[in-house]
């Protein structure tokens, strides 16, 4: 079973994967903009999302997110609309 | 007045080896990288065929990209990876890899034939085989011809000219001689120089079998058993100095490229032309005032296919004449394969190694008493020989003809 805790996690990994970060800088109030995550990096994680977890996610849906928190919560929460 | 053109760096990596040194040693020992191997379509084992390959078989080459990258290592295509390794073993060989000053103002020139091919087949079948609506959005970038070049500018810090060079089998061949005339001229100082190419995909071999070019288990240049030639993949790169700085900062020398040719044929998209090799053969000697009597090492296309070395042999034959026994004829496919806009590079590196040291990998064909040409094959490594010169052919589909020539290195 896929419990939010293991979809964060996996989240986590795969945002490491993408853009060479370790976990230890993914704290949760970092931003995209401080952990210099681009618009590349972030489409690229949405689709590896889309490939490990089966989320369907759309880049629009994540113009207001900053952090790394915020941006965990919103693929939970679009998750759990899906 | 023309700048003298050096080597004073070289990186290689293919299924013959996984650095220049390791593919040297290989090559003289007759080792080769070809063998039977399974290619799949990724995440799609219901798709998998096999073929005689030339693949590199280290299996790190994505970390040690990204290691090597940084962002540049990012993009995900094999290709762009083995080019962000070669080019990395050719920096640090010619002591130019800590010199972000110097390497702001080179240039780069690579070659590609087939960019991207993997991401390619990885996104049809995201779309085809398993239905999404979505294909990796580094596909984009990927298959661009200049990814390697780009990924390069980025790893290393290179701003100058940034070209790619596409010309099938030829590329890499006329990335270097582009690069050679960017320094002869004074446009720059140094040059990375080469080419990548990653065609090993499951509908690359397929297209490459439908067109009747492969053969069934191996590259037999100019052997009387050939049938055909072996895909592979791989990356060379070769770093390109003016001379005068070259020997003020004490670098290490390996030849003098004097130049070369390059022509068409405008005859036929796949079939080689006598003709139009034998043309280029001699624009590039006498633009290089190459005497036709010297000892010349000369490394042929020899894809081992029928058409192919029937041609070249004739042409090579028909530009020497009665001098051709004065020559020494290596054919290196029969070790790595034919690596497309990479092979040209990878045969250039081994040919200036064969040139300096008067040793070389054998012609198997040779070796097996098996030629169809009566021509001065290499028939053993343990062989020596004497050449000044090197005349390294490169001849592509879609009559795209290089023929590349450097001398041994004089003061």
């Amino acid at each position: 079973m896929t419990t939010p805790k293991s979809i964060e996690q996996k989240i986590r990994e795969i945002v490491c994967e993408v853009t060479d970060l370790t976990p230890d800088v993914l704290v949760p109030t970092a931003t995209f903009e401080e952990l210099e995550v681009d618009s590349l990096d972030l489409v690229t994680i949405l689709y590896d999302i889309d490939e490990e977890l089966g989320i369907d996610l759309e880049a629009s849906e994540f113009e207001h997110v900053k952090t790394i928190q915020d941006f965990i919560d919103k693929v939970q929460e679009l998750a759990g609309d899906k | 007045m023309k700048k003298r053109v050096v080597v004073t760096g070289v990186g290689a990596i293919s299924g013959l080896g996984d650095s220049v040194a390791e593919s040297w040693t290989n090559a003289l020992s007759g080792k080769s990288g070809i063998a039977i191997r399974d290619v799949t379509v990724r995440r799609h084992p219901e798709y998998t065929a096999q073929y005689p390959i030339g693949q590199v078989q280290t299996p790190d080459i994505r970390s040690r990209a990204r290691a090597i990258g940084g962002k540049a290592g990012k993009i995900v295509g094999r290709g762009v990876q083995l080019s962000l390794i070669a080019s990395q073993e050719a920096l640090l060989d010619s002591k130019l890899a800590d010199r972000p000053d110097v390497l702001e103002e080179a240039a780069i020139v690579y070659g590609c034939g087939c960019p991207g091919l993997d991401s390619l087949e990885e996104g049809y079948a995201s779309v085809l085989l398993r239905g999404l609506n979505k294909v990796n959005p580094m596909m984009v970038p990927n298959v661009m011809p200049s990814a390697a070049a780009s990924a390069l500018s980025m790893a290393f810090g290179i701003k100058g000219p940034c070209q790619t060079i596409s010309t099938a089998c030829a590329s890499s061949a006329h990335a270097i001689l582009s690069a050679t005339h960017m320094i002869s001229s004074g446009r720059a100082k140094l040059a990375v120089a080469g080419g990548s190419d990653a065609p090993l995909t499951y509908g690359n071999l397929a297209a490459w079998k439908s067109l009747g070019a492969l053969s069934e288990e191996h590259c037999r240049p100019f052997s009387s058993r050939r049938d055909g030639t072996v895909i592979a993949e791989g990356a060379a790169t070769i770093i390109l100095e003016e001379y005068e700085t070259a020997r003020d900062r004490g670098a290490t020398i390996y030849a003098e490229i004097l130049g070369g040719g390059d022509t068409a044929d405008a005859a036929h998209i796949t079939q080689p032309s006598i003709s139009g090799m034998l043309k280029v053969l001699q624009l590039a000697n006498e633009s290089c005032a190459i005497d036709p009597t010297a000892p010349a090492l000369i490394s042929m296309h020899g894809t081992g296919t029928p058409l192919n070395d029937k041609c070249e042999a004739a042409a090579v034959a028909d530009y020497y004449g009665r001098n051709i026994e004065n020559n020494t004829i290596i054919a290196t496919k029969s070790l790595h394969g034919h690596a497309i806009g990479a092979t040209a590079a990878i045969e250039f590196i081994l040919g200036i190694l064969a040139m300096n040291e008067g040793q070389a990998p054998c012609v198997e064909a040779a070796a097996n008493k098996e030629t169809e040409a009566s021509l001065p094959f290499h028939k053993s490594a343990n062989d020596t020989f004497e050449c000044t010169h090197l005349i390294s052919n490169s001849f592509a589909f879609g009559g795209a003809n290089v023929v590349l020539v450097a001398n041994k290195f004089a003061e």
